[in-house]
């Protein structure tokens, strides 16, 4: 008898456990963060550097909101708000211009979040997460799917792709204030996956830029001394 | 036991019969061998693709030789291209363009009628593509660029060609022809190159087949072309590639692989040339040379950019005496550098007559250009005037690269007068009179007699007739022999032409 109850308790359990569907062609709406059109997994965290950026003092990043439903004739709100306790920016460091909204007719849309660069920025990196609450035009999506984290910053770290062949064949010594000027003459920061014809001919767009600047009486110097491209670079 | 015996001997027998050697009575005639001789001893003939082959083949039959169209009584005979009978002629008559296969084997059966004794022989045929060598032709008609290819034996035109192989138009700006290799493929035939002033960029046309290959504009950083990009000129060396560009821009590429005409991509941003130099026209160095010259108009300067680290220099004279008063200066051109005549030199250093006008003549510098990798010098070897009384404003000129002591130049009347300058005693005489002004000179590259030379000159009028004059000795001796051929192309005004010359070794 005794197990008989501990049987049924177990069964009452586990029918708790059943997943709280969403009802995708329901009357209901829900709405949920996504990394992009195709994927609709957990929402995967946001990193920026505004080295990657020369000269922008705010940059804004679309967030992708999509659509679990039907389509309306109307604009929904959306309500996105801040979570204090796992956001190390200050609320001068970032801005949600609005209007954060599911424009009519669309089953995604993107969110403005406007970063703001500052010297602070340049000594640390701040992380600020969103999250979306429930609201009478939406339910939730996915739990993965309800917050997102951004980091942001103004620093600049040695990529992989600048390696040892980088350095000997085309780039030199790597620093960061080379790689923010490389990044500002060609205004591209990654060469992962770049062909040698191409990694040249950014080194050579480099190599002009500086000599373009000194002739300007620009001075170009890092830890290493005058900031040159390899003597390899042919 | 006897009967073993008897069995044994038998047997014995039996055994030595097979050791019976056969003394058969037979008669054997004397077979005439047949030695076949198709072209020569050759293995190889090498017509171009356009002939006709006409081969009359040698027999060598009872210690005679003779044409195998004399001994049709004797023997039957059968051709072959590639195991496929084409004839059974003992003369074969046969167009080049219908044998099948890129390198067919030509195969001659010849059967003795008598005997039946059967002989074969046979070459390989290595045909002479039909664009390999030949005159091309830009011009313009009804605002469109117009390229025509123009046999070198026959002279056959094979007008607007690009048109008809691509069915596309070049456009209204194509402004220069060349002919191109890739450094490490010089066993490669030249392609042709067609520079167009604007933003649809240069085409690259096969030289065998003359269909388009490539578009320089494919060939830029990211696929993204620099702003109001229009190109100006496009200069091919071994290792490197320079691009001029409308607003006196250049953008220097390295071949990643120098065995392809494209590889590698342009910078899409300008190459620095410190002190706000800019560049106006630049003339390709011979293709062994490694060199393209550069001409900085606004300031007065020559460049050279070299295949020797791509690097884009300055050209100064050497160090040593000062050159006399009243020279142009290269570093200080006080005169327009108009043209630049390259000479068939080594790698890296060559020589160049460099040729001014000053409004109303002109004067002519000859340079030796050394590339030293770091710096560039020239070697001042003098400077005299040039057609004095007989070239004008519109006078283009032509010098043989291979014969230094030649140079054709427009002139006279109307600018209808082709004159010849021998820079060795500095004299200018006239060549070849036309009834329409000149508009282009150009000169064939052929071999003669196993030395690489110039034998023949195109000159375009402006009235769109295309002349061939000879230029080896005894034409040059005999103005009756001046004249090779007359073609009235009616393909609109000359801009640009050349002779299209082959493979790269030919350029060595």
């Amino acid at each position: 008898m005794k197990h008989f109850y501990l049987i049924t308790l177990l069964g009452c359990w586990l029918m708790s456990c059943k997943k709280d569907a969403v009802d995708a062609f329901g009357e209901t709406s829900y709405v949920y963060l996504a990394n992009n059109l195709s994927d609709s997994s957990s929402v995967k965290p946001i990193e920026y550097s505004f080295a990657f950026h020369p000269g922008a003092n705010k940059d804004t990043i679309p967030l992708l909101i999509k659509l679990i439903g039907r389509l309306s004739d109307e604009d929904r709100p959306v309500e996105l708000a801040v979570d204090a306790s796992n956001t190390t920016a200050l609320p001068g460091d970032y801005e949600l211009p609005g209007p954060n909204v599911l424009r009519s007719r669309r089953a995604f849309d993107t969110i403005a979040l406007v970063l703001h660069n500052s010297d602070r920025l340049k000594t640390g990196k701040f992380k600020l997460r969103l999250f979306l609450n429930e609201s009478t035009f939406f339910r939730l999506g996915p739990p993965g799917n309800r917050y997102i984290d951004i980091t942001f910053s103004d620093m600049i770290a040695r990529p992989k792709w600048w390696n040892e062949d980088m350095e000997r064949l085309f780039l030199d010594a790597y620093s960061d204030t080379k790689y923010r000027l490389f990044i500002e003459a060609t205004g591209i920061a990654d060469l992962t996956g770049a062909t040698e014809t191409e990694k040249r001919a950014y080194a050579i767009i480099f190599r002009d830029f500086l000599a373009r600047g000194r002739e300007n009486g620009e001075v170009y110097v890092d830890e290493h001394g005058q900031i040159n491209v390899s003597p390899n670079l042919l | 036991m006897k009967q073993i015996t008897i069995y044994s001997l038998l047997s014995g027998l039996l055994l030595l019969s097979s050791c019976y050697k056969d003394k058969g009575n037979y008669d054997y005639a004397t077979l005439n061998k047949v030695t076949i001789l198709i072209d020569g001893d050759a293995n190889y003939i090498t017509p171009r693709v356009a002939d006709t082959l006409h081969i009359d083949p040698r027999l060598i039959y009872r210690g005679d030789t003779l044409r195998a169209s004399t001994l049709t009584e004797t023997f039957a005979f059968t051709w072959y291209c590639n195991d496929e009978q084409i004839s059974s002629s003992p003369v074969l008559d046969y167009p080049v363009r219908k044998l099948t296969g890129a390198r067919p084997y030509l195969k001659l059966k010849v059967v003795n009628k008598n005997d039946a004794s059967t002989f074969l022989d046979g070459v390989t045929v290595d045909a002479i593509p039909a664009y390999l060598t030949g005159w091309v032709v830009l011009t313009k008609k009804d605002n469109r660029s117009i390229i025509s290819f123009i046999d070198p034996v026959s002279f056959e035109v094979n007008a607007d060609f690009y048109t008809t192989v691509s069915e596309k138009e070049l456009g209204p700006n194509a402004m220069e022809l060349k002919e191109i290799w890739a450094g490490a493929g010089i066993t490669n035939p030249g392609n042709i190159l067609i520079v167009r002033n604007d933003g649809g960029g240069n085409i690259e046309l096969d030289g065998i087949t003359l269909n388009a290959i490539s578009n320089s504009n494919n060939f830029f950083l990211g696929n993204t072309l620099p702003p109001d990009f229009r190109p100006r000129g496009e200069f091919y060396m071994w290792d490197y590639t320079l691009m001029l560009d409308d607003n006196g821009n250049i953008y220097m590429r390295k071949h990643v692989d120098n065995s392809l005409t494209q590889s590698g991509v342009y910078p899409n941003k300008p190459m620095f040339i410190g002190g706000g130099v800019q560049f106006d026209k630049g003339w390709d160095g011979t293709f062994l040379s490694g060199q393209t010259l550069l001409y900085d108009k606004t300031q007065g300067k020559l460049f050279l950019a070299s295949d020797n680290g791509g690097a884009v220099l300055p050209v100064n004279y050497m160090p040593g005496p000062p050159v006399p008063p009243g020279t142009t200066l290269i570093n200080a051109m006080d005169k327009e550098l108009v043209y630049v005549g390259r000479l068939q030199q080594g790698r890296f250093t060559s020589s160049y007559y460099l040729v001014f006008f000053d409004g109303t003549k002109y004067y002519q510098q000859k340079v030796m250009i050394m590339d030293q990798r770091f710096t560039v010098s020239a070697l001042f070897m003098g400077e005299t005037p040039l057609g004095a009384g007989t070239a004008n404003a519109q006078s283009v000129f032509c010098q043989l690269p291979r014969i230094e002591n030649y140079m054709f130049y427009s002139g006279g009347s109307g600018n209808k007068t082709l004159y010849l300058h021998e820079q060795g005693p500095g004299m200018s005489s006239e060549y070849f009179t036309f009834d329409s002004p000149i508009k282009i000179i150009t000169a064939a590259q052929n071999n003669i007699m196993g030395i690489n030379t110039h034998d023949q000159l195109m000159v375009a009028l402006e009235n769109g007739d295309v002349y061939i004059l000879g230029i080896l000795s005894d034409q040059l001796a005999d103005p009756s022999k001046r004249l090779i051929k007359k073609i009235v192309l009616n393909q609109g005004l000359p801009v640009s032409g050349m002779y299209k010359t082959g493979f790269g070794y030919y350029q060595m």
